[in-house]
């Protein structure tokens, strides 16, 4: 197998805290409780989802129009995070952003959760040839750095928001893949497996009822760490203006065209990002944690 | 030597699908190429003999399977097509940004390392103390900091707030070499310091296990100073995967170097292809694409490559 | 043994390929079990006692030989005939804890083998979860809600036994049942196998490395060594006059209180030879006290040396010579 290269090629992909930390002691102790650290980043992200879902039905100003009054204006109590260089508000156009950007953190993975579970559990299940084809579509997946794909495929099949959130979600196949395919062997080798097996269940009933429950566990944790890689990838894309076009606002286009005010009226690339780093720091902290909580559980149990 | 064998092999395949890709793309364009290139170059009304040439230059009369290798064909003789912007070869328009690019990168890796070594050796060796923690919040900070963010923000205090460093531009190094690697530093920083957090992390790691090591304790136990310990034993076997994951960066670096070259206007090979998606200048970004997935794939291979020859234990587990 | 055993292995010998070698885990074991009867099996661990009896179930599939359960060839059968099959061949395993899916529900664990069997009543379910349940000793409205994290293993052991029994099979294959238990927690267990014995009408294949437990339970004792069977015979008459000399180490090593009973042989020393190259001949030569230059060329048959005393060695301790 070509599994040395493919894991460690996999392994590239995914942030820096996989495994040596459950290895570094001083890092695991309140092993029970999810902290308040966990919670304050799972109220920031509920307070934004919340935010985005109002701009439905609650009376935002509209992020398109343009209030000349207002151009580059700074805090005040109509716009509360001021007007950009066009006069737009950016509280609402922040708000709107988000929405962007979620419904992407919220698809993409969930895409590539699905995928990477049929291909990695089949790899870890059933092992031999099978677990060779998985390596070899994960490998070609993996051949194409996945900055300059979404740039292609947004350029030539139009930067429309179901093409993005394909584009994204196909390059968080590999990782999910990976941890489906690891937990897989780990669970398979486990008696229950074999009992079930003795017990005359077909290999889908195992695959569903005996090792899924067990798999997804780690998977789930894991993808909020890929929502936040996946709010990354989208708003380097709107940034460099290769995302959504505009009207629609986005994070990264909102940045990108503050940075033409940088000198004068920093704010309008400051208040997008302050946005955008707090939503990945957040995401990056519940998953980082979940992921922990997870893998006691595991071993304990 | 089998593994090195079966490495190239699995090149082939990768090969093909990396290129079939990358010329299967014009062809996702909605509607037909000739119309999009011809309407892009002004001639208002395309007269059919336009077309046909173009066509006829294209090779969109014969089957696409013919045309996939009359392309790998000029590919292989450093024809990638020319812009139908300015008529400039490809390959020439990337002969002159290929340096840019290249000189952007060895920086960002010199800037992560000098900034990532010394903090992950202090990190690893006060594993648990109040600097470690702070390091590694630290770090935790930066991951979540888009490379985007991180350059807006390194721009306003180092261009603006703090004005020591030029925001933009890009002066050939022939004639002001000064000029020129201080127009690079920010850029490079920004790359540098998004990587810091990985590079760092994983040397910490290493370096507590090492630390854990009896002939570490071995050392102590015979006096030595804990300086000579850190740079002459540990660090040594630490830094073994410490420079496999560097060369596992490159991933990172092409989006580093794509977004940083944007917003600091640097005229490499990532500011090249945002610049032809700008102007609709479909042959171009094709090419800068099938030039830049086929360099990503040639130098994970060297990577998976010299990874067997620092560890030979691959090799073999891999024959 | 007048009627035809339930079960009946003819020299079935288990592959696998490690490293690119293929090796037999077992080679060329044959035995009957005669229904309402206990088998011992014992050996040291990697001798192949555990494939033996997953080679019973069919998981995996023996390599070569010929597995009868009931008069039915077990070996050639289809997939869906083998899934009817198993609910009468059932199989108990070491790790308890292991066993038991952490994810799920005990009821839910427990009713598995009648989902598959396709009984669809739930009310039937729970109706036979909860019988099986307080068959085993425990209290089916304090067990059936809670995940397996939650019990002993002990208790996670009667649960295992419960899940076995539910189909009411004929045989189970034992896997070092109690093993991986505390001492005190052993002899309930193997109580428990005794009663349920009893009660389901049970054969039992009992696979152990330990003596002592085999001795209690078994009718007849088989020992193995290094994939093949060494000796087989009446749980009575081995324990008396062992033949094979691997067996009467094996018995040395057993802590007894009346002195003087021990035989010449001295208790195993050595270690046990690599499966992947056994040595030629006997394979237990390079371990045997009485070991001569015949034993190094020739490999001795699986005979029998008197009524129901089968062994593989050309010089047994008891019964004839070669």
């Amino acid at each position: 197998m070509a599994d040395n290269s493919t894991s460690l090629r996999l392994w590239r992909q995914i942030p820096f805290f996989k495994r040596e930390e459950a290895a570094v002691s001083d890092r695991i102790k309140d092993e029970r409780r999810l902290g308040w650290v966990f919670w304050a980043a799972f109220s920031y992200i509920m307070a934004l989802i919340l935010l985005t879902i109002s701009t439905n039905f609650l009376p935002y100003k509209d992020p398109a129009f343009q209030d000349y009054g207002f151009i580059n204006s700074g805090l005040s109590a109509k716009y509360w995070f001021g007007g950009d260089a066009l006069g737009r508000d950016i509280f609402s156009r922040v708000i709107h952003g988000a929405g962007i950007s979620f419904s992407v953190a919220f698809t993409s993975p969930f895409i590539g959760m699905a995928i990477g579970l049929l291909m990695g559990m089949s790899a870890g299940y059933f092992r031999g040839r099978v677990d060779t084809v998985v390596s070899i579509i994960v490998d070609s997946i993996l051949a194409f750095p996945n900055i300059v794909l979404a740039i292609a495929v947004l350029f030539f099949a139009g930067p429309t928001l179901p093409n993005l959130i394909l584009v994204i979600a196909f390059y968080t196949i590999p990782q999910f893949t990976r941890i489906a395919r690891a937990n897989t062997l780990l669970y398979a080798q486990r008696e229950f497996v074999m009992a079930a097996r003795a017990q005359g269940a077909s290999h889908l009933r195992i695959l569903i009822r005996e090792l899924l429950p067990n798999v997804i566990i780690p998977l789930a944790a894991f993808s909020l760490l890929v929502m936040s890689f996946t709010i990354i990838l989208e708003g380097t894309l709107s940034f460099l203006g290769v995302g959504i076009p505009p009207p629609t606002p986005t994070w990264g286009r909102m940045i990108s065209e503050g940075v033409e005010e940088l000198v004068e009226n920093a704010w309008i690339a400051f208040v997008p990002s302050i946005f955008m780093f707090l939503t990945i720091l957040s995401l990056n902290l519940m998953g980082d944690r979940l992921r922990q909580f997870t893998d006691v559980k595991a071993s304990n149990a | 030597m089998n593994y090195f064998k079966a490495k190239i092999l699995h090149l082939v395949p990768v090969f093909f699908l990396v290129t079939f890709a990358s010329f299967m793309m014009l062809n996702l364009l909605p509607g037909d190429l000739v119309d999009a290139i011809l309407l892009d170059e002004e001639s208002s009304v395309p007269s059919a003999a336009d077309r046909a040439a173009l066509e006829k230059e294209l090779n969109l009369d014969k089957p696409v399977i013919i045309r996939y290798f009359i392309w790998l064909g000029n590919m292989f003789q450093g024809d990638l097509g020319r812009s139908y912007i300015n008529t400039q070869p490809v390959t020439e328009a990337l002969a002159l940004r290929i340096p840019v690019s290249l000189e952007l990168m060895i920086m960002a890796q010199i800037l992560a390392i000098g900034i990532a070594v010394p903090l992950g050796l202090i990190s690893g060796y006060k594993a648990g103390q109040p600097i470690d923690r702070g390091i590694s919040a630290g770090a935790f900070a930066v991951l979540a900091v888009p490379l985007f963010i991180m350059g807006t923000v390194l721009i306003w205090i180092f261009a603006i707030w703090w004005p020591i460093l030029p925001s933009s531009g890009h002066t050939d190094f022939a004639k002001d070499a000064w000029g020129n690697i201080q127009g690079f530093i920010l850029p490079a920083l920004t790359i540098g310091l998004i990587e810091v957090p990985v590079l760092m992390r994983v040397l910490r790691t290493d370096l507590i296990s090492t630390l854990q090591e009896d002939y570490i304790a071995l050392a102590k136990s015979k006096g030595m100073s804990t300086r000579y310990i850190l740079f002459n034993h540990a660090l040594r076997p630490s830094s073994f995967t410490f420079i496999t994951i560097l060369g596992l960066q490159l991933g990172n670096l092409i989006t580093g170097s794509i977004v940083v070259e944007t917003l600091f206007s640097i005229p490499g090979v990532g500011k090249l292809l945002i610049d032809a998606v700008d102007a609709r200048d479909e042959i171009l970004v094709q090419g800068v694409i099938t030039f830049v997935a086929l360099v990503y794939v040639g130098v994970n291979l060297l990577v998976d490559l010299m990874y067997a020859v620092l560890d030979p234990r691959v090799a073999a587990r891999g024959a | 043994m007048s009627q035809d055993p339930l079960l009946s292995i003819q020299d079935v010998t288990v592959e696998y390929t490690t490293q690119g070698k293929r090796f037999a885990a077992i080679s060329g074991v044959t035995f009957d079990i005669a229904e309402g009867e206990t088998l011992g099996l014992v050996g040291e661990s990697g001798c192949g006692k555990s494939t033996t009896g997953r080679a019973i179930i069919q998981l995996p599939r023996p390599t070569r030989g010929t597995v009868q359960f009931e008069g039915t060839e077990l070996t050639t059968l289809p997939y869906d005939q083998m899934r009817q099959i198993r609910q009468r061949l059932q199989i108990i395993f070491q790790d308890p804890v292991s066993s038991l899916n952490p994810r799920r529900k005990v009821k839910d664990i427990v009713a598995e083998p009648l989902v598959i069997a396709g009984i669809s009543d739930k009310a039937e379910r729970e109706g036979r979860v909860r019988e099986v349940l307080t068959a085993v000793g425990m209290d089916p409205d304090i067990t059936m809600e809670r995940r397996p994290h939650q019990f002993s293993g002990g208790q996670c052991q009667r649960i295992c036994i419960a899940r076995a029994l539910i189909m009411e099979p004929k045989l189970i294959v034992c896997d070092e049942p109690v093993s991986a238990l505390d001492v005190s927690v052993q002899a309930q267990i193997l109580n428990l196998l005794e009663d349920m014995k009893e009660r389901y009408g049970l054969t039992l294949l009992f696979i152990s490395h330990d003596l002592a437990v085999v001795k209690n339970i078994s009718d007849r004792v088989a020992v193995m060594y290094l994939g093949k069977f060494c000796e087989l015979a009446s749980s009575l008459r081995i324990y008396e006059a062992p033949a094979h000399p691997y067996t009467a180490g094996l018995m040395a090593t057993i802590p007894t209180i009346e002195a003087g009973a021990q035989l010449e042989t001295a208790a195993l020393s050595g270690e046990i030879p690599s499966p992947l190259n056994p040595p030629s001949g006997c394979r237990f030569r390079t371990r045997c006290p009485i070991a001569q230059d015949k034993c190094a060329s020739d490999e001795p048959q699986f005979r029998e040396i008197e009524t129901g005393h089968f062994v593989a060695c050309h010089f047994p301790l008891t019964g004839g010579t070669a």
